[in-house]
């Protein structure tokens, strides 16, 4: 059933679990089913801001606050049929999923890892913040979503990317301490794309979210063993389960207690930090620092992100 | 003296083409690292050439196809490098551009002819179609084979927009 058409069972363990976290479900169940305003980012390695806007005119687009390439557009349309789409000027994605790359800042000249790319949403946002220079390895394990990713990347415009089909946890091994900065949008159970796609509810469960966090603690180790000394890494999810966010940086912050989660500052985004604790667990004080993004709190869809710092 | 590899050969022989059909310098490809693969020619950034990974399944952007006799720039690279176009240019306007994404052959009219040549220099063979219109006005949409008024379009399957 789609959530644009009708009001889904959301699964009662889900209920529970939003309950406990502290919400409202009054107010924030239906705004996660409710679709966020539609989203584009300009690709500025095709054409300028002033460029895509003029076109785009007629959509009356507003821009968000933390990022000026990116605006909203109140008219529903299909932004993906437009002719600015087909040329790559635009890519048309959620406002919450453009947050993780900001807070990256990737710079022209860099090497820079985005370990879990397809489709390639945050991997065309990476290469235009590069300006198509230095290296960024796109990866993914999947070879029918990398199909997805490198048709992304070429009408993108994208020549600065090498696209890689591994297992995440293999590249610790491989390019240990390579990267200047790394992207690892975890697979997760996707609560926070609801509005989108109810296909998340067909797997999601407690033993779901349980695997779905193994396998996060193991890539989140592997790209942090891919950091440079003194790089960057983002960690982020579109989902609100503790266990694959708190959980995560908990166990990376155990392994690596040098490791520094530093906070998350974005003009304009209303956000919330890390949870202290969650089912009796106490998690790692310094993931207070990581932001959560809620439905009915920001014009988007739910996501975690979380900045980590390697030292020196 | 030695002769040059194949690969060579074929990159130069391309970026001619570029130059000679389209007017693209070759001055512009000066900062990337081009390669060739199965006949092709791509183009990456000098960090993304040199790299050696693992289970690599490409890099960079494949500029051009080549034929046995002929040697097409893809419809990315166009798109990409289109401002760069000076020659070979015809322009669309809506309904033709509509067609053009839809992957169609399309009767145009090019402007008027001076006695023995063509003004526009544009001439049968591959071209860049660019946008008229109010929107994406100047864009480059892809390349197209022009065969005296016909003009047939060369956007990829994969790329095409039906409706």
């Amino acid at each position: 059933m789609s959530a644009r058409r009708g009001k889904p069972d959301l699964p009662p363990l889900m209920f529970s679990r939003f309950e406990k976290m502290g919400f409202d479900l009054d107010e924030f169940v239906p705004a996660l089913l409710r679709p966020p305003s539609q989203t584009f980012r300009i690709n500025a390695l095709k054409g300028t801001r002033e460029q895509v806007l003029e076109s785009l005119a007629y959509l009356e687009p507003e821009p968000v606050a933390w990022n000026d390439l990116v605006f909203r557009v109140k008219k529903r349309i299909k932004l993906g049929n437009l002719l600015e789409h087909f040329l790559g000027l635009i890519y048309v994605q959620d406002s919450s999923s453009t947050i993780p790359v900001t807070v990256l800042d990737p710079q022209p000249g860099e090497e820079v890892l985005d370990l879990t790319a397809a489709p390639g949403s945050k991997s065309t946002q990476i290469a235009a913040a590069m300006n198509n220079t230095g290296l960024l390895v796109a990866n993914d394990v999947s070879g029918k979503r990398i199909a997805s990713l490198t048709g992304n990347l070429d009408r993108s415009g994208v020549i600065n990317a090498v696209v890689t089909r591994l297992a995440g946890q293999a590249y610790g091994h491989i390019a240990a301490e390579r990267f200047d900065r790394v992207l690892i949008d975890a697979p997760c159970s996707s609560e926070g794309t609801l509005s989108r796609s109810l296909k998340a509810l067909e797997i999601w469960s407690e033993a779901s979210i349980k695997r779905l966090a193994a396998t996060q603690r193991s890539l989140i180790l592997s790209a942090y063993y891919c950091l440079k000394p003194g790089g960057i890494m983002v960690y982020s999810t579109c989902t609100f389960a503790p266990e694959e966010n708190e959980g995560t940086l908990t166990h990376l912050l155990k392994k690596f207690p040098e490791a520094v989660v530093e906070p998350v500052r974005l003009e304009g985004v209303n956000a919330r930090g890390g949870f202290s604790e969650w089912l009796r667990k106490t998690f790692h004080p310094a993931v207070k620092n990581m932001i959560r993004l809620f439905p009915h709190e920001h014009d988007g869809e739910g996501f975690c992100v979380a900045r980590i710092h390697k030292p020196s | 003296m030695r002769s040059k590899d194949p690969q060579t050969e074929l990159i130069e022989r391309t970026l001619s083409s570029f130059e000679e059909r389209f007017g693209i310098s070759q001055d512009c490809f000066s900062s990337c690292h081009l390669f060739t693969r199965r006949n092709d020619v791509w183009c990456c950034s000098q960090q993304a050439g040199q790299v050696q990974l693992p289970q690599t399944v490409r890099r960079g952007l494949r500029i051009a196809r080549v034929f046995e006799y002929t040697i097409r720039p893809t419809t990315n690279a166009v798109q990409l490098f289109g401002h760069l176009v000076k020659r070979s240019r015809v322009e669309l306007d809506e309904r033709q551009t509509r067609l053009f994404l839809a992957g169609k052959t399309q009767d145009i009219h090019l402007p008027e002819e001076k006695e023995g040549e063509c003004v526009t220099g544009v001439t049968d063979g591959f071209v860049v179609a660019f946008h008229k219109g109010q929107r994406a006005h100047g864009f480059a949409l892809g390349i197209g084979l022009l065969k005296g008024k016909k003009l047939k379009s060369q956007v990829p399957r994969s790329r095409r927009v039906i409706g």
